[in-house]
């Protein structure tokens, strides 16, 4: 057998046919990058550049500043309490800290001078039970 | 079936061990009552959130199990058959967990991706079914190798009977024997080679069938063995194909799962 004889074409068709197909793992990467990108590291980004917020507004005309471009709206789960509505975007209003829950101080901002939206004397208020 | 089928593995342990977990998370999201509603942000919801985080990783590590030949921890049948179940139960697990609230935002993308994940998921089911031994990547217990000598011998042969027969005769053998599987790439998805060389030789050569000599006719016999071998090489090539197609949605698709995953975990402890 001359050594020089190259592959014979089936084999070599067959050889190419056996190759998986290609793009796997970078549309995979590009997927997890896109996802992560776009709905944390973007938000947080924004989250950390906004502009510094007061430690705790003096009344509801001057609420913490919103995200900018409201990039943070996409973490919202569902739509806020009615009485809230006015600042559903600015998410920053009453979460004021990253990962500690809603303080007392956040909403005696506004309430300070805004009466509750519900009397708990006449109504069972369960959101304010809610387990958190 | 010497072996246990990945759907039935030891006696179907996993698809109890699923049932088991869907009807125990069932039975306390209707035994619960929040405050408020049923959702991510309860007790319950906390619970059944970190179990879905748990199931999808270790969903995903059935990508390190497989790879990992020298691995004892388990076959990758028994593997595969507990990531099929678990897999279907994590649909259960992950509605629960959403107290059927959807929206537009990262929390129920995570939750549509792995719906689309799942259902990916059971497409590949279906097609390893429907077709097992693209499982073990043989056809007929031949890998395609053995398959493309068996068309080398059978054009050895053609060859030689060709020899005493006319140039015509000995063109359309060469022709049948210089012929590609497929003429481009694409035909790998369709499984059809419409200008197959193979198959115009054995055309001619039935018409000329009649009064032809015994030489010509066991010709015409491989020419026709190479073409039913020829078709089933290519509705092989075009099964692998269509796993691999679906490999690349069901991988990528499970990772841009994990990407809206750790972005819904972090928001959602972010802003508490």
């Amino acid at each position: 057998m001359d050594h020089n004889t190259p592959v014979d074409p089936i084999t070599a068709e067959i050889g190419g046919l056996q190759k998986p197909l290609k793009g796997r793992r970078p549309l995979s990467w590009f997927l997890f990058s896109a996802m992560l990108g776009l709905t944390l590291v973007l938000p947080v980004l924004a989250i950390l550049f906004s502009p510094a917020a007061p430690s705790a507004p003096s009344d509801s005309s001057t609420p913490n500043p919103s995200t900018p471009f409201a990039l943070d709206v996409v973490w919202n789960p569902g739509p806020v309490a009615n009485a809230h509505q006015a600042w559903a975007n600015d998410c920053q209003v009453c979460h004021s800290s990253p990962f500690s829950r809603v303080k007392d101080a956040d909403c005696v901002a506004c309430h300070k001078t805004t009466a509750g939206h519900v009397d708990p004397t006449t109504t069972k208020v369960s959101a304010l039970e809610e387990v958190r | 079936m010497a072996q246990d089928h990945f759907l039935s593995f030891n006696k179907s342990k996993y698809l109890k061990w699923a049932g088991a977990l869907c009807a125990i998370c069932i039975g306390l999201y209707l035994a619960d009552s929040p405050p408020i509603k049923p959702g991510g942000g309860t007790w319950l919801g906390y619970g059944l959130g970190a179990l879905g985080f748990g199931l999808i990783l270790w969903l995903m590590a059935f990508g390190l199990r497989k790879r990992a030949y020298r691995s004892n921890l388990g076959s990758v049948r028994g593997w595969l058959s507990a990531h099929v179940y678990l897999g279907l139960a994590l649909a259960v697990v992950a509605t629960l967990h959403t107290g059927f609230e959807l929206g537009v935002n990262v929390h129920s993308a995570a939750y549509v991706l792995t719906l689309a994940v799942i259902a990916s998921g059971i497409w590949g089911v279906i097609l390893y079914v429907r077709q097992p031994a693209l499982m073990g990547n043989l056809l007929n217990g031949q890998t395609l190798q053995n398959l493309g000598s068996g068309l080398r011998d059978i054009d050895d042969q053609c060859r030689k009977l060709a020899q005493g027969l006319s140039p015509d005769i000995q063109g359309l053998v060469k022709n049948s024997s210089t012929g590609r599987i497929f003429a481009n790439r694409w035909q790998r998805f369709s499984g059809k080679n419409p200008n197959c060389a193979t198959q115009r030789t054995v055309d001619t050569l039935a018409e000329k069938n009649n009064g032809a000599s015994p030489a010509q006719r066991e010709l015409y016999n491989l020419q026709f063995r190479r073409l039913q071998q020829l078709l089933r090489i290519r509705e092989f090539v075009r099964s692998r194909t269509w796993t691999e197609v679906w490999l690349l949605l069901h991988v990528p698709l499970s990772f841009g799962l994990l990407g809206s995953l750790v972005a819904h975990v972090v928001s959602v402890f972010f802003y508490w």
